[in-house]
């Protein structure tokens, strides 16, 4: 696994080039921009002009952009991203509560992604042309299309608020369940995030099991499947060893894709819901030109797309041996 | 003779396509003994890979059925054998190499996973031993390094290689009988004697029967004990490889060498083909199969089946026409 460390070690070195790319292009368009943060920040107030000079030296306003942008990296250096222009808190602490809220839907999102997508992909292809599979086809391609913000609260209105309203028998099955696991009652623990992050997970779970459901078909009509049960192996051996490892080699590009997605439907998603996550923050930030804020969420957003497309790339090569890490194939 | 291994009783497969029904086999009759070396010929499409998996139960039900027949393993017939049985039959006792080893072989695994996997499935042992065993099969099939290949991957075989390999894992087990569908089909010409040595030698040594299943009578001549002769899922004559080559008996077969291009024939001149097309399947015809291609076909040719005869001790025919008192081919032939 030496070539795989080294290869790590590139592509976050590559990274770090485009975090500074994106952060030098981002300076300068502020620098253009008309309309200054400090103004916008008094709102319709005007304030004394020596009251918006202190804050503006206070931000190091006064100082010349490449001063801006030298104490900038200065400061990144020393893991301090600044200080918002528009509430007094620091961006850390911003981007750290944000983030503990988006983070946590991100991650139950793709995980229950995953699990969705591996079941009922699997179980289609191998009950392929039951009405369960025909039920999931249809599924799929219907849910494709919903927006988040539509079946979010479809989602919240049938779990949390229909089966109460109407005295349903099975609303005695919900009743256990806090109201916060449906997400009528935002929260910041756990529980409120267990439908936002279904909805979440739904949108691309579908179309990540058909893949996996075709590409699993194709591959049981390999020769190597037929060897498999010439060697006298059972289905459930064949199924699982041999035939989803070599189906998930191009599922995993999609899943790679549709993880980068998902960050913008989780976006979404908080809305929906009311999540306490980077969803507004984005919003906010961008429309009052609070730079730090901004530059701070751009840096985690493309270290994550860096990140996710390492992992994938790297799983390519652990999945599938003919494929080398650098990209040039084997033999 | 001793009391055959394998026995094939009446088979007919039959496949339900979208065009209708498909009558791919038709009452094959087969039989190998222990430790023997029969050859399976015919031409493409003639059933020989569908008799050949059905033996280990390998082709899809649907679209395949059943609907009469026995393939009778050392007695019991494989057609009704709980899957469960037939699981620690298939690699056990019967073994099978295909056509395309570049395909044959899973791309995601060394090449010694894929063997070990085969022995741990069928014995209690070790994955130490059963690497020692694999590596000891590769050795036997002369893969070079054996112990350093252990480790690599299919993509790193050439396809002589991995039909080595395939050898290799089928015979890791101690199978009774192989199934060699068109093993040298698909590799370069320079390979396939190699192959074939390769198969013949292992067998003998090891005193695994083989079904050698290829639609080149010339690969039959070398290293069959035995021979078969398919034609449109029918076996239409049976000999002991010498007899069949000095004395065929169906006209068919008959055909079938004369297409053999020989060494001293006449640089230019052209080589013998059977005229017409095998019957189309979906619409068998309703005498003898051959007799719409056969030059010495009869009245009776076309309307009524030719039931296998005996003609002399190890031979049988499906024909009509042989022992009749005037008939014969002509025998020019190699
Ligand atoms: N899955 C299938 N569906 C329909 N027909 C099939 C299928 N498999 C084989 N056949 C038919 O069975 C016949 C025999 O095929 P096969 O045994 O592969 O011939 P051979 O191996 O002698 O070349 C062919 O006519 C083929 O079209
Ligand atoms: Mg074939």
């Amino acid at each position: 696994m030496g070539t795989m460390f080294t290869y790590t070690i590139k592509r976050l070195g590559q990274m770090l080039i485009v975090v500074w790319a994106a952060v030098t292009l981002m300076f300068t368009l502020f620098f253009i921009i008309p309309g200054d943060p400090i103004s916008l920040k008094s709102g319709e107030k005007s304030l004394p002009p020596e009251i918006l000079h202190n804050i503006t030296v206070k931000y190091g306003l006064d100082q010349p952009t490449i001063v801006q942008y030298g104490r900038f990296w200065s400061h990144l250096f020393h893991g301090d991203l600044g200080y918002s222009y528009k509430n007094e808190k620091s961006v850390n602490t911003i981007l750290h509560d944000g983030l503990a809220t988006s983070g946590r839907l991100l991650f139950w999102g793709a995980l229950f992604q995953l699990i969705i997508a591996l079941t009922v992909g699997l179980t289609s292809a191998i009950k392929r042309g039951s009405i369960g599979d025909k039920l999931g086809t249809v599924f799929s391609v219907g849910i494709q299309g919903i927006p988040v913000f539509v079946s979010g609260l479809l989602a919240q209105y049938l779990f949390g608020v229909l089966p109460f309203s109407m005295h349903w028998d099975w609303a005695n099955f919900y009743k256990p369940w806090p109201t916060q696991w449906w997400g009528v009652i935002p929260t910041e623990g756990w529980k409120g995030l267990v439908l936002p992050a279904l909805v979440v997970a739904v949108v691309d779970a579908a179309y990540i099991a058909r893949m996996l459901r075709s590409s699993l078909l194709e591959v049981l009509r390999a020769d190597y499947i037929r060897t498999a049960f010439a060697k006298g192996l059972s289905a459930r051996r064949v199924w699982f060893h041999h035939a989803l490892r070599n189906a998930l080699i191009p599922v995993v590009t999609v899943y790679g894709t549709s993880l980068i997605a998902i960050f913008g439907v989780a976006v979404q998603t908080e809305k929906v819901f009311s999540l306490p996550g980077m969803g507004s923050t984005i919003a906010d930030s961008a429309l009052s030109q609070d730079s730090p804020v901004v530059l701070g969420l751009a840096i985690v957003v493309i270290a994550f797309g860096a990140i996710v497309n390492l992992i994938v790339d790297l799983s390519y090569a652990l999945i599938d041996p003919r494929i080398k890490v650098d990209g040039k194939a084997n033999h | 003779m001793s009391k055959p291994l394998l026995e094939i009783q009446d088979l007919h497969v039959h496949f339900n396509t979208s065009d209708g029904v498909v009558e791919a086999i038709n009452g094959a009759t087969l039989s190998i003994s222990a430790g023997e070396v029969l050859g399976l010929v015919g031409e493409s499409g003639s059933g020989k890979s569908v008799t050949a998996m059905s033996v280990l139960g390998l082709v899809p039900q649907p679209p395949a059925i059943y609907p009469a027949g026995k393939i009778l393993w050392k007695g019991t017939d494989l057609l009704t054998t709980p899957d469960r049985e037939l699981r620690e039959i298939r690699g056990g006792e019967i073994s099978m190499i295909f056509q395309d080893p570049m395909t044959s072989l899973n791309p995601v695994y060394t090449i010694g996973h894929q063997i070990s996997e085969m022995i741990r499935v069928h014995s209690r042992v070790s994955a130490k031993q059963a690497k020692e065993k694999s590596i000891e099969m590769l050795d036997l099939v002369g893969v070079p390094n054996p112990r350093q290949r252990f480790d690599d991957y299919p993509h790193q075989f050439s396809g002589g290689m991995r039909q080595r390999a395939m050898i290799a894992m089928a015979l890791s087990c101690e199978p009774e009988l192989l199934i060699a569908d068109e093993p040298t089909t698909a590799l370069d010409v320079t390979i396939q004697a190699q192959i074939l040595e390769i198969i013949e030698k292992s067998a003998r040594e090891l005193n695994v029967a083989v079904l050698l299943i290829t639609h080149d009578l010339g690969v039959v001549a070398g290293i069959c004990d035995r021979v078969a002769v398919m034609y449109a899922g029918r076996i239409v004559e049976e000999a002991p490889v010498n007899d069949l080559f000095e004395n065929p008996l169906m006209p068919y077969t008959w055909g079938l060498m004369r297409s053999i291009p020989q060494m001293d024939s006449v640089k230019g001149e052209r080589l013998y083909t059977i005229p017409g097309s095998p019957p189309v399947m979906s619409r068998p015809p309703k005498g003898c199969a051959f007799a719409s291609r056969c030059e010495f076909a009869i009245d009776k040719c076309k309307t009524d089946l030719p039931e296998i005869r005996q003609i002399s001790n190890g031979r049988t025919v499906r024909c009509h026409r042989v022992g009749e008192p005037n008939f014969a081919l002509s025998q020019k032939v190699l």
